[in-house]
């Protein structure tokens, strides 16, 4: 019978060890690996970001592939993001549930907006958080994290 | 007048400069390098292995040049993986650099193809540098070839091709270092269009997202409203006017200070170490050799004031009464090849000349101090000059360490060592170990007497 268990905040105890270590840790470039497929998912490239910045704050643009985030090179950016987010996710469900052990992974990216400049005083958690979903992909064997 | 200024270029162009900080940058940078292979040594399948996270036939689809292409077999990953940590170990000791840097950089190249999820700014500009630097020495200083180097100038068996060398090298660090002002300036550029930027609150983004926040240290600069304002301007500032800073001896000399304070802020605060030391690895390109060595005789200087400073406090310490009553004479094996490596070891650290060694094996000592040879023999013995108290084994050593500061983190152990009793059975089994060769004077005929012998000997002749 197929069980479908709690979220886990897999990117946590990675974020955890590299403050800790002061990014002189085996995970802080686990940290980066995520941040990256997060910052590429939502993003895509980071220099046609750029160049989308500054070509569709003309309004006349909006309908066009790169203002809708449609263009090639964000297109791919994405998928491949996807891609690399399931596996973090698989190689995360070997410690959560064992190793092989699970069918199907999703992911949740989640985003956490913490208080603006002039709101600087009040904590994180005054923050909101934000979730997005991505579809069930089929776990895939993946190295261990150490 | 203008074949002088052609002359004057060519001699110029023809001598290779800075050839110390492109040592000091092959030092640092195959140092850091190192440091990525072995600090994610446990993570290496994830990150690069052929069953890792980013997988092999994207990378195949992506990338049109790494030694990792070759094969998805992890003995090949492993194979490659450990030959390129052995090509950075080469390059940083400088053994054949003209051929290690370019293994270093195919092997680095390859790894950062493998994966380019994990890369970070420092990763992509020491590729451009490194690239660049295969055409200048990086071996002339502090490395295996350096001696060979020099042979090789001062024989001056090549003339023209050491000035082509010569010429590439010039233009290759010119080109580092234009890449390093390149980039600060673009990266200024880019910020000085950002609306955080210009509003002097990009500081607290940066610091308070959690990748980049140090717990408990972040919130003292974030808090605080004028510092935030004032570290995103200069940020700014010193990215902008880096390439024009270079341009006078006094301002360069500023930015490089500037520099190394911004990047060692941006490591410790923002977690980010790998990166600032390829950046700053590049600065060492900045300083042309007559300041380097400038700075090692000012360094070589402040060190030999030091030391007489603290040779003359040592001096002065000597003399007070209540350190000369604390004075031990140590009784040794003068047999013992490792009782006398231990007095020499000693002896330097004994700053205020506490102790006094004497080997038992002297004829002399036995009967002028009363002590019994067997007994001796089987332990070092101490004896404190003013109260005669006499002390053996580990109870010897502790009297030893108690004298000297370099031991004093080692009191506490022996003392509870002792306690214990473990102390003195270790310290028995070292001695009934160690290995005795009597020396040539104490041999007659192929016979040599032991310390029991030789007292026997000194009374009958007393």
């Amino acid at each position: 019978m197929t069980e479908e268990t709690e979220w886990v905040d897999v990117s946590e105890s990675y974020l955890m060890h590299h403050q800790q270590y002061r990014g002189i840790s085996p995970r802080s470039r686990v940290v980066k690996l995520v941040t990256n497929s997060i910052l590429a998912y939502m993003f895509g490239d980071v220099n046609v970001a750029m160049i989308r910045e500054r070509v569709c704050r003309d309004e006349k643009k909006a309908e066009e592939p790169l203002c809708k985030r449609e263009d090639a090179v964000t297109q791919l950016r994405r998928t491949q993001a996807e891609i690399l987010l399931a596996r973090v996710a698989s190689s995360a469900c070997d410690w959560i549930v064992g190793p092989a052990k699970s069918d199907e992974v999703r992911v949740r990216i989640a985003i956490h907006r913490f208080p603006r400049f002039s709101e600087r005083h009040l904590p994180d958690s005054e923050g909101t958080v934000g979730y997005m979903d991505l579809d069930w992909v089929p776990y895939q064997k993946v190295a261990a994290v150490r | 007048m203008m074949r002088e200024v052609f002359h004057s270029l060519f001699i110029r162009l023809t001598a290779e400069a800075n050839l110390i900080g492109a040592s000091v940058f092959r030092i640092a940078v195959g140092l850091n390098i190192l440091s990525i292979y072995l600090l994610n040594y446990v993570q290496r399948q994830y990150l690069w292995g052929p069953n890792g996270v980013w997988p092999f036939e994207e990378f195949l689809r992506n990338t049109w040049f790494s030694l990792y292409r070759f094969s998805d077999s992890l003995l090949f990953f492993e194979t490659v993986f450990h030959l390129g940590i052995l090509a950075t170990i080469l390059f940083t000791l400088g053994y054949r650099v003209r051929i290690t840097a370019i293994l270093n950089l195919i092997f680095l190249w390859s790894l950062h193809e493998r994966n380019p999820w994990i890369l970070e700014g420092g990763d992509n500009i020491i590729r451009i540098v490194l690239l660049f630097l295969l055409f200048a020495n990086l071996g002339a200083y502090f490395g295996y070839d350096s001696q060979r180097y020099w042979q090789r100038i001062q024989q001056n068996s090549r003339p023209l091709l050491q000035s082509f060398s010569a010429v590439l090298h010039n233009f290759a660090i010119i080109a580092a270092i234009t890449q390093l002002c390149i980039m600060y300036f673009i990266t200024g550029f880019h910020k000085a269009m950002g609306e955080m930027w210009q509003e002097g609150v990009a500081i607290y983004y940066i610091l308070r997202t959690r990748t980049f926040n140090w717990p408990g240290v972040s919130d003292l600069i974030i808090q605080n409203e004028w510092l935030t304002v004032l570290l995103t301007y200069l940020t700014v500032i010193f990215e902008l006017a880096f390439p024009f800073l270079l341009f006078n001896t006094i301002t360069r000399r500023l930015a490089i200070l500037g520099g190394l304070v911004f990047h060692t802020a941006i490591a410790l605060f923002m977690s980010l170490p790998t990166f600032q030391i390829f950046v700053l690895s590049v600065y060492a390109l900045l300083i042309p050799d007559r300041e380097y060595q400038a700075l090692g005789r000012w360094l070589q200087m402040w060190k030999f004031a030091v030391t007489d400073r603290i040779r003359s406090l040592i001096q002065i310490i000597r003399r007070y009464p209540i350190l000369r009553m604390q004075r031990l004479l140590v009784f040794y094996d003068g047999h013992c090849q490792l009782c006398i490596r231990s007095v020499e070891a000693l002896q330097r650290l004994d700053f205020f000349s506490l102790l006094e060694f004497v080997s038992f094996r002297d004829p002399q000592v036995i009967v002028t101090h009363g002590l019994n040879a067997q007994q001796l023999e089987r332990r070092m013995h101490t004896k404190t000059l003013r109260t005669n108290d006499i002390q053996e084994g580990i109870d010897a050593v502790l009297q030893i360490a108690i004298r000297l500061i370099p031991l004093w983190p080692m009191v506490p152990v022996l003392f509870v060592a002792r306690l214990l009793g473990l102390g003195q059975k270790i310290y028995d089994f070292i001695a009934r170990r160690r290995v005795i060769l009597p020396s040539p004077s104490s041999c007659v005929d192929g016979q040599c007497l032991r310390a029991a012998d030789t007292t026997r000997s000194t009374r009958d002749h007393g």
